[in-house]
């Protein structure tokens, strides 16, 4: 069994790389919480003896459970209507110097196609190789490296408008 | 146009240099105590678990009750919901029937003993949650409840009473996401 400071630690390392991967798949920041929450507390009981769970498992059950929740009718229209009442929520920390920078990243992971998003994310943020990304979304490695490539390129395009790209 | 390796350099770099936001202190809070909780849930299965090591296991039981049955067709279980106590009725009744008026009604003038009275009663002894991993890694959780099914035939005239108890489970599937 691990020592509670061992997973103290995992969380303080990785769940806001998890909630912002959640934050994508799902539609409200309740939902996101939810399944980030969902997701660590069943890893780290499938672990037999308390070692850290594999991110790339955490990755997983977030997508997978954020599918399934997102063909519940109902759930979705419960969380919906408890969307409205939320404040948009930022997927990233920033100084007021970066705040600009932030948002427009931000703006342009939200115009990209999901499939690209998911991997630019967890390759930038999540840390993980694209072996894990592979194994997280289900794909294989040289999808995952493709998709990065191409994410990349159609995040360029959906920056080009703004600022950011101006300074790179 | 495909980017060259210094420009997605270029873009990595902004991006890299973001933070993902910290989680709502409320919301790590409530992560820790579940996660806490969980723990604990966890070392008393280990505990309960005899065999340290399952060599070529595909699934594991999160929650070990000795009588727990193996996952199955949901209509396996409504059949066997309906069928036990059938069975168990069935069972009663043609023992009763069965048995010869000798041993039953020694003494009593050797006629066959005529209900006049069947009660049928059901007692909840237990229930509890259980929680499987598929091999797959997919939870699956399970609402088990063990019952004592009780068929009891009088004869108010003679004076005979027969009861039969028969322990029952009932295992219900439930949807992890909808527990």
């Amino acid at each position: 069994m691990a020592k509670q400071t061992d997973w103290e630690r995992w969380i303080i390392a990785h769940v806001p790389a998890l909630l912002l991967f959640a934050r994508q798949q799902s539609r409200c920041e309740a939902d996101a919480q939810d399944l980030v929450q969902e997701a660590v507390v069943e890893a780290w009981q499938r672990q037999a003896h308390g070692a850290p769970p594999p991110l790339a498992m955490v990755y997983a059950t977030i997508r997978r459970r954020a599918l399934d929740w997102g063909r519940s009718q109902d759930r979705r229209a419960a969380r919906e209507a408890a969307a409205q009442a939320e404040h948009p929520e930022c997927w990233f920390d920033s100084s007021i110097e970066d705040r600009d920078r932030a948002r427009l990243i931000q703006e342009a992971m939200r115009k990209l196609q999901e499939h690209y998003r998911e991997v630019i994310t967890l390759k930038t943020w999540g840390g993980l190789t694209f072996a894990e990304i592979a194994e997280a979304l289900e794909i294989p490695a040289n999808t995952a490296a493709s998709r990065y490539r191409y994410g990349l390129e159609e995040l360029r395009k959906a920056l080009a408008g703004g600022e950011l790209i101006e300074s790179l | 146009m495909s980017m060259s390796e210094s420009e997605r350099e270029r873009l990595e770099a902004p991006l890299r240099g973001l933070r993902p936001a910290r989680p709502p202190a409320d919301f790590l809070q409530r992560l820790k105590s579940e996660l806490s909780a969980a723990g604990a849930e966890n070392q008393a299965r280990t505990a309960l678990e005899a065999p340290p090591a399952q060599p070529g296991g595909t699934a594991r039981v999160a929650a070990v009750r000795p009588s727990e049955p193996a996952a199955g067709p949901s209509w396996l279980w409504l059949v066997l919901r309906w069928a036990v106590p059938a069975a168990v009725m069935v069972v009663s009744v043609l023992i009763w029937r069965a048995d010869p008026p000798a041993g039953r009604g020694a003494g009593r003038g050797g006629a066959p003993v005529k209900a006049d009275d069947v009660r049928i009663d059901e007692q909840l002894v237990s229930t509890f949650d259980a929680v499987a991993l598929l091999p797959n890694g997919e939870p699956v959780r399970f609402r088990c409840r063990e019952w004592m099914d009780e068929v009891v035939l009088s004869d108010s005239k003679r004076g005979v009473e027969v009861s039969r108890r028969v322990p029952r489970v009932e295992v219900v599937p439930v949807r992890f996401e909808t527990y």
